[in-house]
């Protein structure tokens, strides 16, 4: 099984933590089979982490204001007000605005990666379709094919209403806009069937948009196209 | 006028003032009660319709957490569920949050600033009446089951005609721009009201906090509610006239209404959240026994906060593929806002800290929502990290976390609100023990719903789906959350109760019972219509700790206007940073015609809803008479100069002073303006950039001496206006009457250049393009039409005796609206010849 | 002390707001810049070993940045020479500081982030 290596910590990290937590199911974001679900939840746990601390101070320092009255008396306006509106922040905003930045560029669509795999989809009201460009005429319907390890390029557009395509295990979702075409980049880390849902309030059948992503070893993947292009055909 | 009337007395004693002034503030009982204006009364009314909608929003949330309880309910279909879940989310924004604030903001203001009114009270009863109908439209339509479906951000283009065929989504349109009028109207009235009209020697820096944090908000709705009062008309004109601003396929974009509705939405939060915050400013202290530290801080901090929620409205729209640096852009901005709202934090933790804090029942619930806001703002700085939003957006973590925020940040603070003003709403005093078991009720059922539900989000559950299967893993979670959810309602419950019982039965309370040291609290509870018998002179930021005898001084008549003069109710103005007495300023009574225009302009928005355009004129036109008639009252038949206003000072009417409400009032209108036109030409700008399937099949064909006529007519319109606000033209009425007519003439001929230039617009329901530059042009076409309303009206008043060198008023908010409509012309029309040659 | 005219009301709360209104200009110059030269190809052409939008963004940037400078310079005159109540002109000092490391936080991101993607 091939890892892109950036993803390969935060993939053990979160994996440990789901186990604790009880994080699985089959739309978790914090049970990820891909690098780009495993940055996200890698961040989350950070993040989690943090604000709980935070949290816990703000309250102790309530706490204390209240079981020792007056006990904040000589201090000085300035150590509240810079230290806790100003420094606090400060020192944690910076890093998490510089990682968050730092993750995202990562995980961006962009071009000029070796081995990438594009799809088109076109979601519509309720279903998507899926277009291979690489093994035309091959077409699915609410099953996505793609091969494991290898980055997917999915570009998303609609055929009416706004939608959004998300596979949580495995990416953060991109809305689908009619008229515009979106890119999400995906893969999966390991063979097997992945879930996705129509993220982007669409109707009726909102809830009923759901579809599967089916990550395939190479040689099955290849296979795999040629039947559906043998079907479409 | 008699003599005497320029040299009134003070009565004899505290009782005989009392009755004089009750005679002229007072509203009679019946139905006089509706032409009620005074600001005590029309508060109160929006604060108890505003709970009466939380309680039907409160009830949809039941429906949906019944239907959410178990997976595969049966209880509702997804049609119904499609319509509560929208009506939820519009009434607790539009029909609860905002007209609350506005409510409290009213009964308090004046009270805290030492006025014995708003500054146009007719305006809040006519925003009170809008408000109420225009929350009633969309109340009906959830009665009839034709309530909005489509979620209450109302995306395009599943609100287009296309996906909603129904009245569904026309009723959100119609109701909430309905609505929208008392919103804008009230921020116009609270921020003159806070900037104008204050007791004397009240400077900036003297004021109380909360009426800082109205300030700001105010501020804050004046230019946030044009931007989706302008995509709600461009949308509606799509439903109802196919031009096509939203259709992809004919040069629309489904983007733009995402950005003009978060352009609102984003700072709506916050305009929610500062009232609230300025409430726990004002209470805090209170139960701490010590001012609050870093005044400076603070106000530095909201005005701070004002900017840069302005700047966050993209991380509503992280996922639809906008550039990765544009992200950052708005993640930096996100992150950002949470530094003045910690100095906030902090200010308040350390003024505890510094004082002897009482646990009393509002500050329990302002323990609650230090847990609960903090909580929320923690898991929005979370979701201002962009990847973690692309997992997490439009799951259950940002409903959890939207409550967090919105429960936390303003429902909390209402109830600390409520437990802590109430005696001064009903001069009776609460039970402690009902108030802890409701606090406990809230708190705990508020926890259990949301806090699991961050982890149903992270779980994988989508927002807004009606039901879901038992292989997700979700069914725990989403029971627990619905059996918090009705723990936290059998709260809400008791909560109402209690101030019912409170308000029938409690125990009469004495003045000012929690010791506060701010100016509501010297009067008599239940409040008197006139508030104070005469105004207080100010001299600190807490003002009944410096003079404790304040109160008796004043009711004894002691203060500034311990009379009544003419039978007209009086009330100062004073400098706008100094706080030195600058006007008096009069104030008009109680009448029905607020009523009359609210229902003249329901006839205009429920023609429309029905798509019968001829009645709609009637309505709009009915509505524009009713506003003329309006200043029949206003307005002075004779110059006064200087009256005596008590305390051997003395101070000229606003009818002649320099910057009179109305003046300030009138800026205010056209900042909104000039907002709601930069909205509508970013739209046309935008989908030239952005939107699919441009360019355009035609251009529009310049017409050059249409387009000269129009000029001329606006550049005339602005110079002759500047022209007719002369002294020397306005002291000789024939002279001043001609300019006037000249002025309407201008606009004439800016109309007639505009029409000329509409009849080349290509067919705008073909394309985005001629639909865009139609609207602009019809933007500018409306300021010359209302531009001659008000060249005419310049010359009703002046023929009717209303204008004199000294009484310039309503000629000079006239030559304002020409030299607007001027800029606005001007602008339009370089917009609509101008892009094409930049773009091509 | 020169007798320097003193800032009377509409000007004196524009003093407290200036700094602001600066960093709302910056934002919206970066984000409608950046829409624009998406929209137009700008970051395709290279100038002086980096994108022609990059180095636009970056100017746009540094003038609001400088703007900011002298703002803050020039309202801190108004503060020494007391042209303006105390309060009025420390919370537009305050405010003009806030605005300008708000400016500068909100365009850290341009030297290194992807443009168009």
């Amino acid at each position: 099984m091939r890892r892109s290596p950036a993803g390969f910590r935060p993939v053990v990290v979160a994996a440990a933590a789901a186990g604790l937590a009880g994080c699985d199911g089959p739309l978790s974001t914090l049970d990820p089979a891909g690098p780009a679900a495993a940055t996200i939840a890698g961040l989350w746990w950070a993040m989690m982490s943090g604000g709980i601390v935070l949290l816990t101070i703000v309250m102790a320092l309530l706490a204390w204001a209240f079981l020792r009255p007056g006990a904040g008396r000589t201090t000085s306006p300035r150590v509240w007000l810079a230290g806790g509106g100003l420094v606090l922040p400060a020192v944690v905003l910076t890093p998490l605005l510089l990682a968050g930045l730092w993750a995202g560029e990562r995980l961006l669509a962009r071009p000029g990666v070796p081995g990438i795999v594009r799809v088109d989809v076109t979601a519509r009201q309720w279903q998507w379709d899926f277009v291979y460009p690489d093994a035309t005429p091959a077409v699915s319907t609410n099953v996505l094919h793609i091969p494991v390890g290898r980055p997917v390029d999915v570009h998303v557009t609609s055929a009416d209403v706004i939608h959004s395509f998300w596979v949580p295990r495995l990416a953060g979702k991109i809305d689908a806009i009619p008229g515009h075409v979106t890119v999400v980049r995906l893969a999966a880390d390991r063979p097997g069937v992945f879930h996705g849902v129509c993220a982007e309030f669409c109707g009726t059948a909102h809830a009923h948009m759901g579809f599967t992503v089916e990550a395939h070893a190479a040689d099955a993947y290849e296979d795999r196209l040629r039947r559906l292009g043998r079907n479409t055909r | 006028m008699q003599q005497m009337s320029d040299q009134p007395s003070a009565p004899a004693s505290a009782v005989a003032l009392h009755k004089q002034l009750e005679a002229v503030w007072g509203t009679p009982p019946g139905l006089g009660r509706l032409a009620s204006v005074n600001h005590t009364i029309v508060g109160r009314r929006f604060i108890v319709t505003a709970f009466v909608f939380f309680a039907i929003g409160g009830l949809l949330a039941m429906l949906i957490r019944t239907q959410l309880a178990t997976p595969r309910s049966a209880f509702l279909g997804p049609e119904i569920y499609n319509q509560i879940f929208t009506m939820h989310g519009t009434v607790m924004m539009f029909l609860f949050a905002i007209p609350m604030f506005e409510g409290l903001a009213f009964y308090l203001l004046p009270k805290l600033l030492g006025a014995r009114d708003m500054a146009f009270p007719r305006m809040s009863a006519y925003g009170y009446w809008c408000y109420l109908f225009g929350g009633s439209i969309l109340v009906v339509g959830l009665a009839l089951g034709v309530a909005p479906d489509g979620g209450w951000f109302m995306y395009t283009p599943l609100s287009s005609k296309t996906y909603t065929p129904g009245i569904n989504a026309d009723l959100w349109l119609i109701g909430v721009t309905f609505v929208e009028i008392s919103a804008l109207s009230a921020a116009v009235e609270i921020i003159v009201t806070v900037l104008k009209l204050r007791a004397p020697g009240m400077s900036l820096d003297k004021m109380p906090l909360l009426a800082w944090y109205l300030l700001v908000t105010a501020f804050m709705m004046l230019f946030g509610f044009p931007p989706l009062i302008v995509g709600s008309i461009l949308l509606e004109v799509e439903r109802a006239f196919g031009l096509p601003f939203f259709d992809p396929t004919r040069g629309g974009d489904p983007l733009l209404w995402q950005h003009l509705f978060w352009l609102f939405g984003h700072p709506e939060v916050y305009i929610i959240f500062l009232p609230a915050a300025g409430m726990v400013t004002t209470i805090l202290p209170v139960f701490a026994g010590r001012e609050i530290i870093g005044y400076t801080w603070i106000v530095v901090s909201i005005v701070a906060l004002a900017f840069l929620s302005f700047g966050l409205w993209v991380h509503h729209m992280f996922t639809v593929g906008i550039p990765h640096l544009a992200l950052a852009f708005f993640s930096s901005a996100s992150t950002a806002v949470a530094v003045p709202t910690a100095v906030q934090i902090f200010a308040w933790l350390g003024t505890l800290a510094a004082g002897r804090p009482r646990l009393t029942v509002p500050m329990l619930f302002l323990l609650g929502f230090f847990f609960v806001f903090v909580a929320g703002g923690l898991t929005g700085v979370m979701l201002a990290i962009v990847p973690f939003d692309w997992q997490v957006h439009d799951t259950h973590f940002v409903v959890a976390h939207l409550h967090y925020v919105l429960v936390g940040g303003f429902v909390f603070p209402m109830m600390a609100a409520a437990y802590y003003w109430l005696p001064h709403f009903t001069g009776r005093s609460t039970r402690h023990g009902f108030g802890v078991t409701v606090f406990w009720l809230i708190f705990a059922g508020f926890n259990l719903t949301f806090l699991v539900m961050h982890w149903t989000g992270l779980v994988g559950m989508p927002r807004r789906v009606y039901t879901y299967g038992t292989e997700t893993g979700w069914e725990w979670l989403n029971l627990i959350s619905s059996f918090g959810s009705f723990l936290m309602a059998i709260g809400f419950a008791l909560f109402a109760i209690d101030v019912l019982m409170q308000w029938r039965y409690g125990r009469r309370t004495r003045r000012n019972p929690w010791r506060a040291e701010t100016l509501e609290w010297a009067m008599a509870v239940p409040a008197p219509s006139y508030n104070f018998a005469s105004l207080p002179a100010v001299s600190s930021r807490a003002p009944l700790a410096t003079e404790p005898q304040l109160p008796a001084h004043l009711a004894a008549g002691r203060g500034y206007l311990p009379f009544v003069r003419d039978g007209r109710m009086e009330t100062l103005a004073v400098g706008l940073v100094t706080g030195q007495i600058e006007q008096v300023v009069r104030l008009p009574n109680r009448t029905l015609l607020p009523l009359i225009t609210a229902i003249a302009t329901g006839v205009f928005f429920v023609s429309v809803l029905f798509k019968l355009y001829v009645p709609a004129l009637v309505g709009a036109a009915a509505t524009l008479a009713m506003f003329l008639l309006w200043t029949r009252t206003t307005g002075d038949l004779q110059d006064r100069g200087a009256m005596p206003i008590g305390r051997g000072e003395s101070a000229a009417p606003h009818t002649e002073a320099m910057a009179p409400p109305a003046l300030w009032a009138m800026a205010l209108t056209l900042a909104a303006d000039a907002t709601a036109f930069a909205s509508l030409a970013f739209g046309l700008v935008f989908l030239w950039v952005v939107a699919p399937n441009w360019p355009p099949p035609a251009l529009l064909a310049v017409d050059p001496a249409a387009t000269v006529v129009a000029v001329v007519g606006f550049v005339g319109a602005a110079l002759v206006g500047r022209i007719s606000v002369r002294p020397a033209v306005i002291a000789v009425p024939r002279l001043r009457d001609r300019v006037l007519i000249g002025v309407a003439a201008a606009h004439v001929a800016a109309l007639a250049g505009l029409g000329t230039t509409m009849l080349e617009v290509p067919d705008p329901t073909r394309h985005a393009y001629p639909a865009a530059t139609m609207m602009v042009l019809l933007y500018a076409a409306f300021h010359a039409a209302l531009g001659i309303v008000f060249a005419l009206y310049g010359v009703w008043r002046s023929r009717a005796g209303f204008v004199s060198p000294a009484r310039s008023l309503d000629l000079r908010i006239g030559a304002m609206w020409h030299a607007a409509t001027a800029a606005i012309g001007a602008v339009s029309l370089l917009l609509v010849h101008g892009l094409p040659v930049v773009m091509t | 002390m020169t007798q320097a005219a003193r800032i009377t009301p509409p000007r004196a709360l524009l003093l407290l707001v200036a700094g602001f209104v600066v960093w709302s200009s910056a934002f919206v110059w970066l984000y409608g810049g950046l829409s624009v030269g998406c929209a137009f190809g700008w970051d395709r052409i290279t100038l002086a070993g980096t994108s022609a939008l990059r180095l636009g963004l970056l100017l746009i940037w540094l003038v609001h940045v400088a703007a900011l400078g002298w703002l803050l310079a020039y309202s801190r005159a108004v503060r020494q020479a007391g042209r303006s109540p105390p309060f009025v002109t420390t919370a537009a000092t305050a405010l003009t500081v806030v605005a300008l490391i708000a400016t500068v936080w909100t365009g850290l991101a341009i030297p290194a982030t992807t443009l168009c993607i």
